[in-house]
């Protein structure tokens, strides 16, 4: 036999090989179409308004061992806060919880037909006061640290602008898209800005946008690796419990998507993605012009570097307008959602996040 | 039809729900005002919000 040849393999071997890749295939389909558990640090509702559910985190070191401020997180609209607590281990609630913070967590709910006509207005100055009321009343804590992120950290920054006596001592920003200048910086800017796409149609169509539109735009950003790439990756490490396990709980929460209230949705393209608002000084909610100036909280805006769906130029164009005299911009590598889920955020993101709470939490 | 049949309409369910948020605001605004109240009760029930019993006495 020469050296080229290669040698047949006996039924035997085939066989083995089939069945696993059987199993494999088994495994992948039940990681693609079952749900982990996630969101399994314990957790109680202190408050609730419609849809809106404000959580208290049951803490785990003794109280003389705690920082005397606690932290609120606020998240997005549109796809539910779990991401913030994705499974023990690797949470970030987690971590701060044994760090000695008292956590709370705003989960605003999915909207129903009823709630089609709620805004940032209603969302910064109507439901994110009622739930710091109550936490204040809970932690019997005047003062506070916020950590928004994505649509969250849009709706803490106008919260914290129009409100700046309320108690906010510290603000933590995660992706916040503010600053829509650039017409041309990532995806959603260049479909939104084009006079051809009219929110309203959008609106007047569904009432509320439903989750799967929303969470399609946003595949659509890198459509290669979320819908080819992402499943290749499970199949390539589909031995390896470790990968297997993070997957399927990021795929939980990204599978969750939930409605955005349509009128919240046409403020978002027209006020900030088309015309810039916010920055331009323009932006009313409520009859109140949101002036950025009047933030005077200390801030920490955390950008991601490889961020698709919030560009850097989207956070940092703000630094000079805010009016806080503590602030600090901090770049991360990584993506939109990977630099607080990803494996390297707890190395990377989450201590920076603790360590400058930390200097200002007591 | 709905209607010919007596029974609601998706509008119908949907004013009943916006009334029933209306409602929920306004009670965590009572629930507001209680904690207020109970707030400042216990405030002034403080020893250091009592006046000193000299102080009464003048």
């Amino acid at each position: 036999m020469s050296a080229t040849e290669t040698r047949v393999p006996t039924f035997a071997e085939v066989y083995a090989e089939l069945t696993k890749i059987a199993e494999r295939a088994q495994t992948f389909n039940r990681l693609v179409t079952t749900d982990a558990k996630v969101a399994q640090t314990p957790k109680t509702v202190v408050w609730a308004l419609n849809k809106a559910k404000l959580y208290r985190y049951v803490p785990v070191v003794p109280e003389d061992r705690q920082h005397r401020i606690p932290l609120i997180c606020v998240f997005a609209i549109m796809n539910r806060p779990h991401v913030l607590d994705l499974r023990p281990g690797h949470s970030f609630v987690e971590y701060m919880l044994r760090r000695g913070y008292d956590m709370y967590l705003l989960d605003w709910g999915a909207p129903g037909p009823e709630d089609r006509n709620l805004k940032f207005d209603d969302y910064a100055l109507e439901y994110l006061p009622r739930a710091i009321r109550k936490l204040k009343e809970v932690s019997g804590s005047e003062t506070f640290s916020m950590l928004g992120w994505c649509l969250g950290a849009l709706i803490s920054t106008l919260y914290a602008a129009l409100r700046p006596d309320d108690g906010l001592k510290n603000l933590v920003l995660l992706t916040a898209p503010l600053d829509f200048t650039d017409k041309t910086a990532g995806g959603f800017s260049r479909w939104t800005s084009a006079p051809t796409f009219n929110p309203d149609r959008i609106v007047d169509a569904f009432g509320n946008v439903p989750g799967e539109m929303i969470d399609y735009g946003a595949k659509a950003l890198k459509p290669v690796e979320n819908f080819v790439g992402n499943y290749l990756n499970l199949w390539d490490n589909i031995d390896n419990p470790k990968v297997v396990e993070s997957w399927h709980a990021m795929n939980t929460w990204v599978r969750e998507t939930i409605p955005m209230a349509g009128a919240v949705y046409r403020q978002l393209i027209t006020d900030f993605y088309k015309e810039n608002r916010l920055v331009q000084g323009t932006l009313t909610l409520r009859g109140e012009r949101v002036d950025l100036a009047r933030l005077q909280a200390n801030v920490l805006n955390v950008i991601a570097e490889a961020d698709h769906i919030t560009p850097p130029c989207q956070s940092e164009g703000v630094m000079s307008l805010i009016g806080s005299q503590d602030k600090e911009l901090f770049r991360v590598r990584g993506g939109h959602i990977g630099i607080m889920a990803g494996s390297g955020a707890e190395k990377t993101t989450w201590p920076h996040i603790e360590q400058w709470l930390a200097a200002r939490a007591d | 039809v709905l209607t010919r049949l007596n029974m609601p309409t998706r509008a119908d369910i949907t004013s009943l729900a916006e009334r029933l948020t209306n409602i929920e605001m306004r009670l965590d605004d009572l629930e507001a005002k209680l904690a207020d109240n109970r707030k400042s009760a216990r405030k002034a029930a403080s020893p250091k919000a009592r006046p000193a019993a000299g102080e009464e006495k003048q």
